[in-house]
Parts: structure tokens; sequence; C-alpha cells
């Protein structure tokens, strides 16, 4: 072993930190290089002055002890007592809210976020079947007939506008989605392409507050709750589009 | 006999043969005999609520070691910028005479000018010269200790043992010349 080498340990020889092998490389240049023997030398010795001086120093801590033992006595067992059983009242803290969770999922989590795929699902299939042209022809198209409908079922005298999407011409028939009767209103553009709408009374079971959209198959579905009336909205537009519509109508509700 | 008064005694004699060296520590490290006080009472509170998570059998000096480092950076943390705190009480202590260490005939260092030394590097290094040194801490333990990788105890080490070894020098060259 080199000079530089045993430098680079003698660190590790002084503090015990090294395997067997290389103590005994090191042991054995020291005993023949007066250089290195002076640095080990020079560091233990100060080592070894530190160590002394800091354990002669006079320290009176009786009156730091009787403190800090007042100032635990002066704590409550309960403290302790509490730091020990918190885990286990975090656990079981836990599995409560994990069961509250699970039972709310349970009873309501059909609805979350907004509706559940089955009404999404119904909701497509109903829009596909009703938007066949064939099947459409015996939707109602009279303009009182619809504004009755429509008045029915939601706070409207007359179908939400659709004008400002490129969509008219509504056509209404009564559907029933998840054993729940809607107003089904199907527009169409100039492409004839169709747009659903399903509306109703809002009922607690299907539709909540909460505005979501999804992908059913090719359709967007939309569903929001807004002024007491449910809505529903499919179409073969991208999610963001089906979005603003459904908010718009919303908006309508509202009015 | 209650639960509370056999735990505070079961607390108290794992804990308490600990004190002078944790309060030895905190003197050096902190500069200041009211702070290091303080912050040993501060670590013997916390010790006491965490004690259900000390395995007995286990190393409670290096645990309590452990808890005294969080207190002082907890405490360095609400002191932010904190100035360094005078030496004068530290010095004044280093200088009592009457504590000539020999190790070699050659060699004399008084323990008054190696703490005095030690007092001057700065607080990673002092810190962590000591633990190794005076405590006798494995590097791993230390490392443990002050919540940081072994490489770098190793490094401040090497470096506070070299540092330390120049003021040494430079003190006795200004006690030769009749003082500074």
């Amino acid at each position: 072993m080199k000079c530089n080498e045993v430098k680079q340990l003698i660190q590790l020889y002084m503090d015990n930190e090294m395997d067997a092998r290389s103590t005994l490389d090191v042991q054995l240049h020291l005993e023949t290089c007066s250089a290195c023997r002076h640095i080990l030398d020079t560091y233990m010795i100060q080592d070894e002055a530190l160590k002394q001086a800091a354990r002669q120093e006079p320290l009176d801590s009786r009156f730091l002890r009787r403190k800090i033992l007042a100032a635990i006595r002066r704590q409550p067992y309960a403290t302790s007592a509490r730091f020990y059983s918190a885990p286990v009242l975090r656990r079981i803290a836990a599995v409560v809210l994990l069961a509250t969770v699970g039972a709310l999922v349970l009873l309501r989590g059909e609805l979350l976020p907004g509706a559940s795929e089955s009404v999404y699902a119904a909701a497509a299939s109903d829009h596909a079947k009703h938007c066949a042209i064939d099947s459409s022809m015996g939707a109602i198209t009279n303009s009182e007939e619809l504004g009755r409908l429509t008045a029915a079922y939601s706070n409207l005298d007359a179908p939400p506008d659709l004008s400002a999407f490129g969509y008219g011409d509504p056509r209404a028939t009564v559907c029933t989605v998840k054993e729940e009767k809607f107003l089904h209103l199907v527009y169409y553009n100039q492409e004839q392409q169709p747009v659903s709408l399903f509306v109703r009374p809002h009922s607690e079971g299907l539709i909540t507050s909460r505005f979501n959209v999804a992908s059913e198959g090719d359709y967007q579905v939309a569903s929001v709750s807004s002024a007491g009336i449910d809505l529903l909205v499919v179409a073969s537009l991208g999610q963001e589009q089906t979005s603003t519509m459904t908010k718009a109508i919303a908006a309508q509700l509202k009015v | 006999m209650t639960k509370s008064q056999s735990s505070i005694q079961k607390f108290e004699s794992e804990t308490m043969i600990h004190l002078d060296v944790l309060l030895a520590a905190a003197r050096r490290i902190l500069r200041n005999h009211q702070d290091a006080e303080d912050i040993v009472q501060e670590t013997y509170l916390r010790a006491w609520k965490y004690f259900n998570t000390f395995k007995p059998g286990s190393n409670c000096r290096a645990w309590l070691f452990r808890i005294m480092f969080n207190a002082i950076n907890a405490m360095r943390g609400k002191q932010a910028r904190m100035p360094l705190t005078p030496l004068e009480d530290i010095e004044r202590m280093d200088n009592q005479k009457g504590n000539v260490i020999t190790f070699d005939p050659l060699r004399n260092i008084e323990g008054g000018e190696v703490l005095r030394a030690m007092s001057l590097l700065s607080e990673e290094y002092r810190t962590t010269l000591w633990l190794v040194v005076v405590e006798e801490f494995s590097y791993r333990e230390t490392a443990v200790v002050l919540d940081v990788p072994i490489g770098t105890v190793m490094s401040r080490l090497h470096r506070a043992r070299k540092e330390l070894r120049k003021l040494l020098a430079t003190e006795k060259a200004c006690s030769a010349a009749g003082g500074c």
C-alpha cells in the first residue's frame, strides 16, 4: 500500500471503520512509514485530547434533571396513554371513514359523479333507437303539442332553443330510461345529425346536480340536474361541444 | 404504584443515565448554557411523548441524540438566521486551568485549548466531530443521528479534524509568542 492510499484511509483506520483485510494492510504500511505514522499520531493525540477534555468538563445536571422530571410528571399520563392508543384510534378512524365512503358509494355511488354508466347507456340506446329516420315518424312535431309536452316535463313552455348550435326542428316522444319516464326531444342539424335531450322534473335516484359528461359507445352523454329539471344530452359531437351545448340548455332551464 | 408512576420510573431508568452526555454535547454544539439546557429539556419531553416507540434493548443514547438534533433543527428553523451565540461564557469555562492533558511528552494540549479550538469550528464540523470522537458513535450511527448520508459524515469529519489541527497549531504558535 502506498502513502497516498494510506492517507485516504487513515481516518477510517482511526475510527475502526475498516474491514480486517484493509486494517492489516494499513498497519503493515504504518510499521515501515514514519511520515504516515506521524499523521496518524497527530490526529490520535488531537482526538484523545478532545475526548478527555470533554469528559473532564465540570457539569452539574442535578437541577436540570429535577426540572425535567417535574415537567414530565406535570404531563398527565393520559398524554402518554393517548399516544399509545393513537395509532389504534387512527386505524379505527380510517376503517370507519372507509366504511362510510363505501356505504355512500353503495347507496348513491351509481349517481356519482353525475349519473351512472347504466343511465348513460340507456340514454344512448334510446337516442340510437329514436333517431333513425323511420322510427321518428311517429314523434310529435306539432309546436302546440310540443309546448304542452315540454311544459309537462320541464319548466319551459317550448323545447329548448338549439339554433345557436345549428340544431332545430325538435320532435318529441316519451321514453323510459332506467324505468323512469323522460321527454325525449330529438333535434337535427342541416347534415341530419341528431342530438337528443331527455328531460323530466327532478327526482332523486338517477341524475345529480353535478355536471358530468362521458363517452358511451359512439356518443357523448352529458347529465345535470338544474332548476328542478333532470337533463341528459346525447350527441355524436366532441366532448367539449356536448358540454357547451348541455350547459346552454341548463341555462335555458334556469330562466 | 400507579401505571403512570411505573412508566415514569421506567423512562427515568432508561434515559436519565444519558443526561450528562446530552447536556455536554448540547453545550458544545450550541455554545450557550441556557440554550443547551432548554434543548435537553425539550429532548426529554419529546422522548417521553414518544417513549412507546422506543424498543427496549436498542441504543437509547443514539435515540436520544437523534431526538435532540431534531429539536435543534426545529429550533434553528424557528430562529432562522439566528446570530451566533457569543463565546464569552464558553470561553470562560475553557480558560479554567488545571486541566492539562498529557499524551505525548513532547506535545501537551490543554483541555481548554482543544475545546476552545473546537468551538471555532462550524456547527456541522463540531457536531460530527463530537459524535464520532467524544461519543464514539460509528459513522453509520452518526449518519442516522444527524439524518445525513454516511459520506457526508466522513467528509465533515475529515475536514473537521484538519481544521482543528490548524486551529491548535495556531493556538500553540500564539501561546509560544505570548499571545496573538
